[in-house]
């Protein structure tokens, strides 16, 4: 963003960044405008989401869901926004008032602060760190701090027990999730999430998900492993309503728990556009290769089209994911809480150190037998192309032409017909 | 845990997300089976009236078609939180005349049990389809069946009949239900507040009872059928098949009417107070029967 501004400056201003005095000025302007933006995007996603996940959990239990509040109840958030802002505030008397009220700043923190590094599409991000994917995996925890403290601070032992749940669950499924996003940063050699994506290809057979069964197997660790992190069901333990009330939140009302409210929401892009750039191929897009990029970029005439179509590209896939996120929440019960321990600790945890070691040993083959090709992705018609074709042909396209044969299976099996758009 | 189950877990959650997550997303691809409601314009421009799909059991606003009603209060009486509001006087053109008033329906605190349904002796209040009535000004929610300046006199029941003419069941509660915005009514409503008709004192009815013999030892038959009628509800309901109490009392004390425990509205009440009168009057004292005591209410039937 620096490097942007920067020829802003000094192209559009006639001024030179180093020594204009109002260089500083310019910065601290863009700071807060894109701070702005990032976050009223995430509270719209939040939004958004909280009204599509009842219109599809509706659909999947043969409801129709909101639909009343602007066209197809698209409003609806706004309306539940509303609401919850003019809630009275209570705080219970025996709760500590301090440590209750800071909550859910740590939980929105937590959750924004992640949008500094995360990329929307080519050049498309508030900065380029080239610690991102660490800095995710950090800040995220944040909100584990934040829900701690509030079933601490709310003195009452369902928020207690949601809090402590909360702590012991994120805390295991941390280490699945950062020995697994090793994965997909060893065969990039870069922390970076632009440089990560930059690695992959545009077509599905360049995505990490189909280069190496590691990468395979990797993707649904860290998919799982970052749903119990973002407390999504089926491990939603923490605000098992069933058990706990809402878990963390119960004693919290208008906007403090629309705060929790939403960082739950929020979260859902957070951790499938993470997933999109590890694993999907980021924004790439297919057919523009990675010379043709390094093409323009070397002649400095990256056309405009291309930041609204990789813009487009990461959006789908970070859609799909998340419509996936959903769909999952309305297909499985809720798990137990040792079932919940020994999922992470006896299957995830040593599948996820087996993959890094897996990975590191095959990274280390590739470039024994392909020397410096290896650190780009081969065309389809060569023998790395081939390998990676047939892995996503039998990894990808064989199981979603079966699985979809089995889901209309499913329909006309009780003499039922598809009609996907009646009665909306 | 040995390898082989170690193994099959993996293989059962595979399987179970398999098979869990193509059943889910089979039902994107269906219709839902939720009947969508279509607000009340719509539906009056389609004359699609969702009220018409309901069930015929289906207890919405209450309706009371005053033609038919013969101001007998049972329901009024049976409401358990006092919903319906009746007034009779006396018609200051005919003194003996009695009129309705008043026939308030509070609907929005109403709680839909059907308890004044049930004692109607002709079926003048029934439960509609109607559900339509969310109003700003929650006044509006009283419909009030009669208007204060046009009173209605009570129904006479033919009879022996069984079945009573009656509008088609919702077009009067339709018709009375107001716009979401119209204005409220001005307060106080016309015609309420003043003094309620008169009723019986309230009081221990079995001394009550006893006082009403006294006066029936030695009576003639006029003076008993006055006696008699007043140990009846007085509400003219014609659940004893007399179309009056009067009627009923003047059988009674001619003797051609046998069945004492024919008031629904009064009750064991009246049923043992007329027991009491009917045997003091024969014995010439005051005597209160073991009969009369278990005497309740007992349909003409």
């Amino acid at each position: 963003m620096r490097e942007f501004l920067d020829e802003i400056i000094r192209d559009r201003l006639g001024q030179d960044p180093a020594s204009w005095a109002l260089t500083q000025g310019v910065y601290l302007v863009a700071m807060m405008a894109a701070g702005i933006a990032l976050t009223t995007f995430g509270a719209l996603f939040a939004g958004l989401t909280s009204w599509w996940e009842r219109r599809i959990a509706a659909r999947m239990q043969s409801r129709v869901g909101p639909n009343r509040v602007g066209p197809q109840g698209i409003l609806q958030f706004l309306a539940d926004a509303l609401k919850l802002l003019v809630k009275e505030d209570l705080i219970s008397s025996a709760s500590d008032r301090w440590l209750f009220r800071a909550a859910p700043y740590f939980v929105v923190a937590g959750f924004a602060l992640t949008f500094v590094v995360l990329p929307f599409g080519y050049h498309l991000s508030a900065t380029r760190m080239n610690v991102g994917l660490f800095y995710v995996l950090s800040v995220t925890a944040l909100v584990v701090v934040g829900i701690l403290i509030s079933g601490w601070a709310s003195n009452s032992k369902w928020a207690l027990f949601g809090g402590i749940r909360a702590a012991a669950q994120v805390v295991s499924y941390e280490i699945p999730a950062g020995l697994v996003i090793l994965v997909p940063v060893l065969m990039a050699g870069s922390l970076n999430l632009h440089d990560i994506i930059r690695a992959q290809g545009g077509w599905p057979w360049d995505w990490y998900l189909f280069q190496t069964p590691m990468g395979y197997a990797g993707f649904f660790i860290l998919f799982v492993a970052l749903l119990a992190e973002g407390n999504r069901t089926p491990f939603d333990l923490p605000e098992a309503e069933s058990e706990l009330v809402s878990g963390y939140n119960t004693e919290y009302s208008g906007m403090r728990f629309a705060y929790f409210f939403l960082t739950e929401f929020g979260n859902l892009w957070v951790m499938s556009a993470v997933m999109t750039t590890c694993f999907l191929g980021g924004w790439q897009v297919p057919g523009v290769s990675a010379e043709n990029l390094a093409r323009w970029e070397a002649l400095h005439q990256v056309p405009g089209w291309f930041y609204l179509v990789s813009a487009a590209v990461f959006c789908a896939k970070t859609l799909l994911l998340a419509n996936v996120v959903i769909w999952i929440r309305w297909t499985f019960p809720r798990v137990r809480v040792d079932q919940m321990m020994s999922l992470c600790w006896k299957y995830l945890v040593p599948a996820a150190m087996a993959l890094v070691v897996l990975a590191a040993v095959t990274e280390l083959m590739s470039f024994e037998l392909f020397g410096e090709a290896a650190r780009v992705q081969a065309p389809l018609f060569s023998l790395r192309g081939l390998i990676h074709f047939a892995f996503f042909a039998a990894g990808g396209l064989v199981p979603a032409v079966l699985f979809f044969r089995k889901t209309f299976r499913n329909i006309s099996f009780v003499g039922d017909r598809v009609r996907p758009l009646s009665n909306w | 845990m040995p390898v082989s189950e170690y193994v099959g877990h993996i293989k059962d959650t595979v399987k179970s997300a398999w098979e869990g997550m193509s059943v889910t997303l089979s039902y994107m691809f269906r219709r839902p089976i939720t009947v969508q409601y279509a607000g009340p314009e719509l539906a009056e421009q389609s004359g699609d009236l969702i009220q018409h799909r309901l069930p015929s059991r289906y207890r919405g606003f209450l309706e009371v078609d005053t033609e038919i009603c013969t101001a007998c209060q049972a329901c009024e009486r049976a409401c358990p939180i006092a919903c319906i509001a009746i007034q009779i006087e006396k018609d200051p053109a005919s003194p003996k005349q009695r009129v309705m008033t008043r026939f308030d329906i509070d609907e929005a605190k109403c709680m839909y049990c059907g308890l004044c349904v049930e004692p109607c002796p002709t079926g003048a209040i029934q439960h509609t389809r109607e559900f339509e009535g969310a109003q700003r000004f929650l006044p509006n929610m009283v419909l009030r069946f009669v208007d204060p300046a046009k009173p209605v006199p009570p129904y006479k029941p033919p009879k022996g009949a069984t079945a009573y003419p009656r509008v088609m069941l919702g077009e009067i509660t339709r018709a009375l239900v107001k716009k979401w915005d119209s204005p409220p009514p001005e307060l106080p409503l016309a015609g309420v507040g003043k003094a309620p008709a008169k009723r019986k004192p309230e009081g221990d009815p079995r001394a009550a009872a006893m006082e009403l013999a006294k006066k029936a030892i030695g009576a003639d038959a006029k003076k008993l059928t006055g006696v008699l009628e007043e140990a009846q509800a007085g509400t003219d309901c014609g659940a004893c098949t007399y179309p009056t109490c009067r009627e009923y009392a003047e059988a009674m004390a001619s003797g051609q009417e046998k069945r004492l425990h024919m008031c629904e509205p009064g009750g064991a009440d009246s049923a043992r107070a007329t027991h009491i009168i009917m045997d003091s009057h024969k014995a010439g004292q005051v005597v209160v029967s073991p009969e009369a005591e278990k005497a309740t209410y007992e349909g003409p039937s």
